[in-house]
């Protein structure tokens, strides 16, 4: 049979038989261990914990390129918020938890993680209910954080409860124009027009935009896909569900139905926006698992129904979930440090336990985020 | 079929016989045999005597499949010098043994992971080739780490 030549290996093992001296083997490897391959550092550069790989960029300029470019390194982990400005990471592979201290920490009020970009999570920090709002990047592996230019406009009490937030293809979304107020007559939510606030991570600046409103959204986070964000919204005059839809470049708002306009259905968090297989898809949770709704050319399809005994891991209507890339569904219990891992596709979950300090307190959580762990640094993404 | 002996030879020209069958679970091995049989002697020009020899007994081991990660992890460990792993993690990329290339680069990593900075560029003879203020830009910006 003829040598193939993608066998480059074989080469480098039956190739250079002629050494040209018999050096003495001390020397030999002296000189051989200043060159060890770098197939066998990145195998053990890979089973580094963040620290030491941190610490080891200072040992060569080969050693920093290596652990920079690490690929293997980009661990899926998983963020879990518990209280007002607790935060944690979860490795589900490893089924590790890391408690995570971020700036602010300590003088905020409560905290939302908004979105992510290349392993960099985009933190809204409130310091109380109607203070400033903080925009923070933080790179949860490094700890790397930036600060961002704050809010162009100051906003009103009514305004900041109502505020939703989003954040896509570098550019953070914030509308805080309508305003909602929980008793059932009062009707101040359906403002016609209010205003979105745009930061673009490009240009360093805020612009204000406005757009037609009337309704009240259910999500206060938006839902990012190819450059579109997307929240669930209520429109109160004849109690409709829908979702709206944000073209974040154009600035377009537009609003498309629903799986099912069935009120009971969107009773939050039950129900959760997400991505599967790079499609907008829907989970709507029971008490015996939940349904997978995946949008296809404008129409919606139930497309998995999974039997789950969730009432077992800890307290009902007290969930949250968040649809990962890749299938897969987290939902973590109230009440318990249970995190179950369902794969959609393959029809079988997991039950994780993480840290046991993370329980849910019963009013403040957040969901569950998803982030691909990066050396990048917040001043990659955002030079202001 | 009758038992095959294979012949390895090290760098520094010292032959080692291997049956075929516990030979190919190198994969470049195997691939060598597939192709043409490898009759003669094969040539590895970048592992010395001590560490072909170390492979060769690891490859002859007479493990159940079961107790298998036990005994890699235990031989690694009983070798637990990090130039000797390094040779031997060469030697297993060379000849394409995952596990023994694993459980080496495993132990390695676990040796070094609380090492100073001194300590690591000693241990695997890393020439310092950054300035003191490239070294301290990232002490600086990575604080927590050291």
């Amino acid at each position: 049979m003829a040598y193939n030549n993608d066998d480059k290996r074989r080469k480098a093992v039956c190739g250079i038989v002629a050494e040209p001296t018999t050096k003495q083997t001390k020397i030999h490897e002296s000189m051989e261990n200043t060159n060890i391959p770098d197939e066998v550092l990145d195998n053990i550069l890979s089973r580094l914990s963040p620290k030491p790989l941190m610490r080891f960029r200072c040992a060569s300029k080969h050693w920093n390129r290596l652990i920079t470019d690490l690929n293997s390194r980009s661990r899926r982990m998983i963020l879990l918020c518990y209280g007002r400005t607790h935060l944690y990471a979860f490795d589900p592979k490893h089924q590790n938890t890391v408690k995570l201290t971020y700036p602010f920490e300590h003088q905020i009020y409560k905290f939302s993680i908004i979105g992510t970009l290349l392993g960099i999570v985009l933190l809204l920090l409130e310091e109380n209910i109607v203070g400033p709002r903080i925009f923070i990047l933080y790179n949860p592996l490094t700890r790397a954080t930036k600060k961002l230019p704050g809010l162009p406009r100051p906003c009103c009490v009514t305004a900041a409860i109502g505020s939703i937030y989003g954040f896509s293809h570098g550019n953070i979304v914030t509308a805080q124009g309508f305003c909602f107020c929980p008793s059932s007559n009062n009707r101040c939510y359906n403002r016609k027009v209010f205003s979105f606030d745009v930061f673009s991570l490009k240009n360093g600046s805020w612009t204000t935009r406005k757009a037609a409103g009337g309704y009240q959204f259910v999500d206060k986070v938006g839902m990012s896909l190819n450059g579109f964000l997307h929240w669930i919204v209520l429109w109160p005059c004849d109690d409709k569900f829908k979702i709206m839809v944000l073209d974040v470049m154009k600035m377009v708002v537009t609003h498309m139905d629903g799986p099912c306009l069935t009120k009971q259905w969107y009773n939050p968090p039950s129900s959760v926006l997400g991505t599967l297989h790079g499609r907008l898809c829907m989970s709507i949770i029971w008490r015996n698992g939940f349904d997978v709704w995946v949008k296809e050319q404008s129409k919606w399809s139930k497309q998995y129904s999974i039997e789950l005994p969730l009432y077992r891991y800890g307290r009902e209507n007290d969930r949250d979930v968040c649809i990962l890339e890749e299938g897969k569904i987290l939902v973590k219990c109230g009440g318990s440090n249970q995190i179950i891992m369902c794969h959609v596709s393959e029809g079988y979950y997991e039950v994780f336990k993480c840290a046991s300090e993370i329980r849910l307190a019963n009013n403040y959580k957040g969901k569950p985020f998803e982030y691909v762990e990066s050396l990048f640094s917040p001043s990659d993404i955002c030079n202001v | 079929m009758s038992k095959k002996t294979l012949t390895l030879m090290s760098k520094d020209k010292q032959l080692f016989n291997i049956e075929e069958h516990l030979a190919v679970q190198s994969v470049t091995i195997r691939n060598m045999v597939k192709e043409d049989g490898a009759s003669s002697v094969i040539p590895l020009p970048r592992v010395d005597s001590e560490t072909l020899a170390l492979v060769i007994e690891y490859l002859n081991r007479q493990q159940a499949p079961e107790e298998d990660e036990d005994y890699v992890k235990k031989f690694v460990d009983e070798r637990g010098e990090i130039p000797t792993l390094l040779e031997l993690a060469q030697a297993a990329l060379d000849l394409d043994i995952k596990k023994l290339m694993d459980a080496a680069c495993m132990k390695v990593a676990d040796l070094i992971k609380d090492f100073t900075l001194e300590e690591v560029r000693e241990a695997l003879r890393i020439e310092n080739d950054r300035t003191p203020e490239e070294e301290k830009a990232i002490r600086d910006e990575f604080q927590w780490a050291f």
